[in-house]
């Protein structure tokens, strides 16, 4: 991956990717079965891997009394317990409000959604950026639109519609026809889908946290890191992954080794960067 | 909404600053007009109390 194009990388060349000297070129996205092919490596080096194991009651031995977990509740159920918890299922994370996340209901969704067509352009060195997103009629809409080359015959086409108050107003199949139509048949996008678009909301910078506890309250708003602004979110999840390896290192080091200074969390970094955001969406924002 | 877009369309130099905003591309090394701009704008907001919507009662397990 070279650069990033805007409106087609064939008619607008755009700016180079930024590389640091010595780091090999960014792969920006990777097909799901590649990421899964990544499990045997983690289990060689000592991990223990449960596939379809299913997470039922979390119990938390912090400030909260002891609840009482899922033995006995189903057959083949266990208890488990760990030093260390990281929490990485999604934004709508069910066991993140197993442990008392919430989400502030008066911040704005950021709405993405993805779709993955075969695609002649699957290795062109180019992301395509689309910012001027406009319907079969001509009339704009709201969000923008990426085109990813996956590399392996496919590209993964995905669009961010922000702030949107009424989801259930919205078709995403609808909307993605909407953004691949102006694509010429022999394009990017040849109307080939591997299947229909999915995707969700997404909580915006520093609207999730938890109330109580302990040691979460150090890391508590790492969740729902997305810019505001602009509902971009890949570099706070590599800056929040980069934090969680540390804090991850720091718990389970020795006491003597720990050092004392806790990792700060994205919202700790970019929290007033995150309310300038916030308060330019809520007075920018048309409700209808 | 429809003026900012209006105004900053017609405006290189404007736009360039927004974006470098909106991006969060600022350099807080480098004092430009867009971190000073920014700089105004997040002293502003500062004053501004947090509204926050009535939070759910968190689940306990």
């Amino acid at each position: 991956m070279t650069g990033s194009a805007f409106d087609g990388p064939r008619d607008h060349p755009g700016a180079p990717l930024a590389r640091p000297p010595g780091v090999p070129g960014p792969r920006l996205c990777r097909a799901p079965r590649e990421l899964d092919e990544w499990w045997p490596t983690g289990v060689k080096a000592g991990a223990t891997l449960w596939p379809r194991a299913r997470r039922s009651s979390p119990s938390w031995k912090g400030a909260w009394s002891p609840a009482p977990g899922p033995a006995g509740r189903d057959r083949g159920s266990s208890r488990r317990s760990a030093r260390v918890v990281v929490v990485a299922d999604g934004a709508n994370s069910r066991f993140g409000r197993g442990l008392g996340t919430q989400r502030d209901p008066a911040t704005r969704w950021v709405w993405r959604f993805a779709a993955i067509f075969t695609s002649p352009y699957h290795d062109e060195p180019w992301i395509e950026s689309h910012l001027d997103l406009r319907d079969r009629d001509g009339n704009y809409m709201p969000g923008y639109g990426w085109i990813f080359p996956v590399g392996d015959a496919r590209s993964t086409s995905r669009r961010a519609a922000r702030h949107v108050h009424r989801f259930k107003t919205v078709n995403t199949t609808k909307l993605m026809d909407a953004f691949v139509a102006p694509h010429p048949p022999a394009g990017h996008l040849a109307r080939t889908s591997c299947g229909p678009p999915v995707g969700g909301k997404l909580p915006t910078g520093g609207s999730v946290t938890r109330e109580g506890g302990t040691d979460l309250d150090r890391r508590r708003r790492c969740a729902g890191s997305i810019n505001p602004f602009n509902g971009e979110g890949i570099a706070y999840a590599y800056e929040d992954g980069r934090m969680v390896a540390d804090a991850v290192d720091e718990a389970c080091a020795p006491a003597t080794a720990r050092r004392p200074a806790t990792p700060t969390c994205s919202y700790a970094r970019y929290g007033d960067y995150f309310k300038v955001a916030r308060t330019f969406v809520r007075s920018s924002a048309t409700r209808r | 909404m429809r003026e900012l877009t209006r105004i900053g369309m017609h405006s290189h130099t404007l736009m360039e600053w927004v974006l470098r905003i909106m991006a969060n591309l600022l350099r807080p090394d480098e004092v430009g007009p867009a971190e000073a701009a920014y700089k105004v704008v997040e002293r502003l907001v500062a004053v501004v109390p947090s509204r926050s919507g009535r939070a759910r009662r968190p689940r306990r397990p």
